[in-house]
């Protein structure tokens, strides 16, 4: 399967009038600078100027300076992103490269067999 | 009522479970991809990073130049480096447990079949195999695998893998670069063999010329004899005059390529060379009722040249456009003198050049079709002569045609020495 990017807007657009006024609030657990740690923080910045340009806020926490911060959102294996808003919860474990992985765990796109 | 409680109570519980099966999943996925490289240990309130004292050397394998894989004993790929992922044009991720030989072209297929049999029994250490690789990008990639057994063979193989594309070009290049070479020498060889050739040629015929003249000298002073004679004896005298001129065009000529023809320089007027030229030439331009115009400066101009050649030089010029140009045409002989050069244009109304042909006019043997219909006699080799001869003087040659039918003009330029 080639993984053609997506243009950056037609993902965004189609939120934007299923939700109006979605705001998505992102947090996103690392452990300090571990490679993996650094890989999500730049995969996850680019995929929401991308996918949601305008209507996100990344909450980065460091759970090496931090460990009782990731008390309520279950985190075992970092980096692990979670999506607060819109609701429900979702998670996406890992550094985020496979973006075709990550859209579809975000709800930004359809999962397909 | 309690029924239905306890009835929405296990679909909780059933929805619940399954969530928190998926996210079991999706965490052990993300750890045997490599995405994660940190765990929290929620009873510790600490972080574990997946560092190990052998991180330097792993991040050399994932940050080198080479594709990089390991195998299982089967040939399923284990892990496999950034660069491999690059070169197929496949995620990282994805590859982890595919079998390799899914990115073998189908030819190379029994090559890779023997490496992966072989390495894991195989006593010598790694070895090799040329083969194609197939990523998603659809391009083949020519690769040689080296192929190594881990701890054994018990821990399968590892697989570097090498681009040959560069080096397939290279090859190939050098194999065009070698032929041409042996061709270009082939030329060369086959020119030098025609140079001489034509020396020979042009010597040996050269000897019989000799005795023939000394007897037409003989016939022409037993004048005058009977008008059949008389006839007879004039075109002998002319036709070994013309062959002894176009020997000496053709010696001349294969002289000039072997760097042995010796100028005898002097001081010597343009006029004088150009009248030379022109006494040569008059026969032929009066045959043909062509009219000359011959336009030189008021002031004399002095030249330092070979007066014999130079007056050659012209006399060719002037005899070549005689020839092309249909009976009563005109032809112009301009001179000039600027900035230390002189320039002598002779310039006809004739039947002109063709674009493809200009190029190459004063190539050896190039002759214009309708130069050669016009079967004026000729080798071919007198603009090759002028040419040769003007350049042995340190000046140039040019020239110019508006096409087929619109006359020629040829340039000659000159150095003017003090």
């Amino acid at each position: 399967m080639k993984r053609a990017r997506t243009s950056p807007r037609s993902n965004g657009e189609v939120l934007a009038t299923d939700t109006p006024a979605a705001m998505w609030e992102l947090r996103l657990y690392v452990a300090g600078k571990t490679p993996k740690s650094l890989a999500a923080i730049a995969n996850l910045q680019r995929l929401c100027d991308e996918h949601l340009r305008g209507k996100f806020t990344i909450e980065v926490v460091d759970l090496i300076v931090h460990p009782q911060l990731a008390k309520g959102d279950e985190i075992v294996a970092i980096p692990t992103l979670v999506r607060k808003l819109p609701e429900p919860i979702r998670r996406v474990i890992g550094d985020l490269s496979n973006l075709e992985r990550v859209l579809v765990g975000l709800q930004l796109r359809p999962a397909t067999t | 009522m309690s029924g239905k409680t306890t009835r929405s109570h296990r679909r909780n519980e059933t929805q619940e479970l399954r969530e928190r099966l998926e996210r079991a999943e999706a965490t052990l996925q993300a750890l045997a991809s490599g995405e994660v490289d940190a765990v929290l240990v929620a009873e510790a309130d600490r972080v574990f990073t997946l560092e190990r004292p052998d991180l330097p050397y792993r991040l050399a394998v994932e940050q080198m130049l080479h594709p990089a894989v390991t195998l299982t004993e089967e040939g399923t790929i284990i892990y496999a480096n950034r660069r491999f992922a690059e070169q197929l044009g496949v995620l990282q991720a994805e590859l982890a447990g595919k079998p390799l030989a899914d990115f073998v072209s189908a030819a190379s297929r029994p090559a890779f079949e023997a490496l992966v049999r072989d390495v894991c029994s195989s006593e010598r250490g790694t070895i090799q195999a040329d083969i194609t690789l197939e990523g998603e990008s659809g391009a083949p990639l020519p690769v040689r695998l080296g192929a190594a057994p881990l701890r054994g063979g018990a821990l399968g193989s590892c697989v570097v893998v090498t681009d040959l594309t560069m080096q397939l070009h290279y090859e190939e290049l050098s194999r065009t670069q070698d032929a041409l070479r042996a061709s270009e020498q082939q030329l060369r060889d086959a020119d030098r063999r025609k140079d001489e050739f034509l020396a020979t040629l042009a010597h040996e015929l050269r000897n019989p010329l000799l005795p023939m003249r000394s007897a037409v000298e003989l016939l022409l002073a037993k004048r005058p004899l009977a008008p059949e004679l008389d006839w007879a004896c004039g075109v002998l005298d002319r036709q070994v005059r013309l062959m002894g001129r176009l020997l000496d065009d053709l010696l001349d000529v294969s002289s000039i390529a072997h760097h042995r023809l010796q100028l005898r320089m002097e001081r010597v007027a343009l006029s004088t060379v150009l009248e030379a030229a022109l006494e040569t030439s008059k026969p032929l331009l009066d045959a043909a009722g062509h009219t000359l115009v011959l336009a030189l400066p008021a002031e004399p101009i002095d030249l330092q040249a070979d007066p014999l050649r130079l007056s050659q030089v012209f006399g060719n010029l002037l005899n070549n456009a005689a020839k092309y140009t249909e009976a009563g045409g005109r032809i112009e002989v301009v001179a000039s003198q600027d900035d230390g050069y002189v320039t002598v244009s002779i310039k006809d109304s004739g039947i002109g050049i063709s674009d493809e042909m200009l190029p190459r006019i004063f190539e050896i043997f190039t002759q214009g079709k309708q130069a050669i219909r016009r079967a004026q006699g000729g080798l071919g080799i007198g603009l090759s002569l002028v040419k040769g001869l003007v350049e042995l003087h340190g000046g140039t040659i040019e020239a110019r045609s508006d096409g087929p039918g619109q006359g020629s003009e040829f340039i000659v330029r000159l150095p003017v020495k003090a």
